[in-house]
């Protein structure tokens, strides 16, 4: 990767050169692509609730499971079962990609299904022991 | 016995070679500044110089002295775009006795010293989209809500139209994503009544995959109608790059609805070197084999909005993208097919038409006329050999023809185009007899022509768009791809696109943005931009 001015110039600014761009021979033809990165981007403040994106219903799974820790599973169960609900709106509304870090939509109704799934079933296995 | 010789006397030759003199911007002010008030950004001396086998954009700043950034691959294709030039339309400027220099002027619209009218009116008219790609130049995203009412971008179109003597070549609706405008089926609408010869729909396709209501209401207007469909490769991990999700399935819907509604559509690729670079050739003959699709638009990525990091000294560009095109298509599109586009400046667009000859060939247009007459046709060169076949009042309308094909405002959808192709077949005898009869007995036989021209003709346009790396202000002059913008004093104008997405306080005149700031999605008083906070879930 080429990272400063041809010498035929002189003394020139040394410019920013990015890390982890993806690795290039010859006239454009492709090595090793690169896994792609999930960066922070620069954006403007992300302060406001999207309409599409209910992100917050994957935050009260996530803050359920954890409170599964020191109590019953049902926070997960009703959380999870919201966010499944939610994520399936926004899909049906356009919504491909989530804020979420596990970004496909697909892969967050998955997982909040299973957490909502595992959540009741653990909340009916203790009640019924 | 020992030799001394003398040193040298004089100066040696220079290790580059000086191609053209240009005015630019420093890049590293930029970035220390991006929300710098526009009367204080320098307009610095520079030149394009060649050396190493490419081209490379050297500017002097006070600050920062010699700024080097890499601005084209291949001198010799940069050469021979250089040849086509062509005269451009007069312009009204928006505000008279405008004569602030460049980008300040634009805070008032088209300045007087601007050189070009508007070929393509660009209408952001939302700042919400249902992805949220790493790449943007909008930086548009789900969280933005910027709406802009339907009576303003009514208004700013209307006041247009006004400036360009009552007739708009092309509107295009862009965002965000468009069709997510709540009212976007009613402009549809409106513009269909007002003297707009063509809507051009930039979008991902989402909802185009799915929505049927959409897509009968792209259908519904489809003789004016064109999509611009976003469509970077075929890979799996081209899509999760610039778009951070696995599309591919959508777009390959959406590319067959269009398709089968009879939709012309443009893929819009997204091209950014190591990432799908080498995808070139794939896209083009995806355009080829599909009906409809009029053809394809690559754009190498550029740095402005949202972007991925792109490499200063090296990163995919105009001719890069030609160069590549000869030996991923295996010849059959290569970079002399193409021209630049003689109406803007030659290195801000370069143009070719492909057409599947009665033998089933694609060849194009250019190979098929010959560079040299080619140029004579369009009055870029004096007539050297006696055209005795072509009368002079002909010589006038294949001139006319062939400016309208090679410009900003021509796509395959455009109503005059089967005219234009007759003019061109007809006398300089291309030998697509089929076409050229159905293109001559077409009164009356619109739908077939379509479906021919749809088949059997695809447009294909490399779109490097400047971000401060590249810019220069000869290019922003002489540019015609105009967005829809707002005063201060609230008054309806328009800019060059990649001075409004390069420089932030020009930025904030989009509608969409304005719309933004009124619905509170944006602080009023904005900052230089914040790394977004990816929420842990």
């Amino acid at each position: 990767m080429r990272d400063r001015a041809p010498a035929a110039f002189g003394e020139a600014a040394q410019l920013h050169v990015p890390e982890g761009l993806p690795a290039v021979a010859g006239p454009g033809r492709q090595v090793d692509p690169a896994p792609p990165t999930a960066t922070a981007t620069p954006s403007r403040t992300a302060s406001h609730m999207a309409e599409y994106d209910p992100l917050r219903l994957c935050i009260y799974t996530t803050i359920g499971l954890i409170a599964w820790l020191i109590t019953p599973p049902l926070t997960v169960a009703v959380f999870g079962s919201i966010g499944v609900i939610g994520y399936w709106r926004a899909r049906r509304r356009g919504l491909v990609a989530s804020r979420c870090l596990l970004g496909d939509t697909r892969l967050v109704i998955a997982y909040l299904a299973v957490a909502a799934l595992a959540g009741g079933a653990w909340t009916v296995w203790s009640l019924v022991r | 016995m020992t030799v001394i010789s003398d040193p040298p006397v004089g100066m040696p030759l220079r290790p580059d070679r000086v191609l053209r003199y240009v005015t630019a911007f420093c890049p590293v002010c930029h970035d220390e500044a991006p929300d710098r008030p526009l009367d204080e950004v320098r307009r610095l001396s520079g030149y394009l110089a060649e050396t190493e086998g490419e081209v490379w954009l050297v500017r002097g700043c006070p600050d920062h002295g010699k700024v080097v950034t890499h601005y084209d691959e291949d001198p010799e294709i940069l050469e021979y775009l250089e040849q086509w030039t062509a005269p451009t339309k007069a312009h009204a400027p928006d505000t008279f006795g405008n004569y602030d220099p460049v980008p300040l002027a634009y805070l008032r619209g088209l300045g007087e010293m601007q050189t070009q009218h508007t070929c393509i009116l660009l209408e952001d008219i939302t700042q919400s989209c249902n992805l949220r790609c790493p790449t943007c130049f909008a930086d548009s995203s789900p969280d933005l809500k910027g709406v802009v009412p339907y009576e303003e971008i009514l208004g700013n179109i209307d006041q247009r139209l006004d400036r360009e003597n009552g007739r708009l070549d092309v509107v295009m609706l862009s965002g965000g994503e468009p069709t997510l405008h709540p009212r976007f089926h009613d402009l549809l609408d409106a513009l269909r009544d007002r003297n707009v010869v063509r809507v051009l729909v930039n979008s991902n396709g989402v909802l185009l995959a799915r929505d049927d209501a959409l897509l009968a209401a792209l259908e519904r207007n489809r003789s004016q109608v064109e999509v611009y469909l976003q469509f970077d490769g075929l890979r799996k991990e081209t899509s999760l790059h610039h778009r951070k999700a696995d599309l591919r399935s959508i777009k390959q819907r959406a590319l067959q609805r269009l398709s089968a509604a009879g939709i012309f559509t443009t893929l819009t690729m997204t091209a950014a070197l190591g990432v799908n670079d080498d995808e070139i050739g794939d896209v083009i003959q995806v355009a080829l084999d599909t009906p409809y699709v009029g053809g394809v638009s690559i754009q190498p990525q550029f740095g402005s909005g949202r972007s991925t990091p792109i490499n200063p000294y090296q990163r995919l560009t105009h001719t890069g993208v030609l160069k590549r095109m000869g030996p991923q298509t295996n010849g059959v599109v290569s970079w002399r097919d193409m021209t630049a586009l003689p109406c803007s400046h030659p290195h801000c667009c370069s143009v070719g038409y492909m057409v599947k000859t009665d033998a089933g060939e694609w060849r194009s247009m250019v190979s098929m006329i010959g560079h040299d007459r080619l140029k004579e046709h369009l009055g870029l060169v004096a007539n050297r050999i006696a055209d005795h076949e072509i009368p002079d009042e002909l010589r006038v309308v294949v001139q006319e023809s062939l400016l309208g094909l090679l410009s900003e405002q021509s796509s395959l959808s455009h109503p005059d185009v089967s005219d234009l192709i007759r003019n061109i077949c007809e006398t300089c005898d291309l030998g697509i007899s089929s076409l050229l009869k159905l293109a001559g007995s077409a009164v009356g036989r619109q739908e077939q022509l379509r479906a021919t021209i749809g088949e059997r003709i695809k447009r294909i346009t490399v779109k490097p768009f400047m971000d401060m790396n590249t810019m220069i202000e000869e290019r922003l002059v002489q540019c015609c791809v105009h967005v829809g913008t707002r005063s201060q004093a609230d008054m309806d104008q328009c800019a060059p696109f990649c001075a409004v997405q390069a420089w932030a306080p020009l930025g904030r005149t989009k509608l969409s943005e304005v719309a933004g700031r009124r619905a509170g999605s944006v602080p009023l008083t904005l900052q230089p931009t914040q790394p977004e906070v990816e929420v842990p879930t």
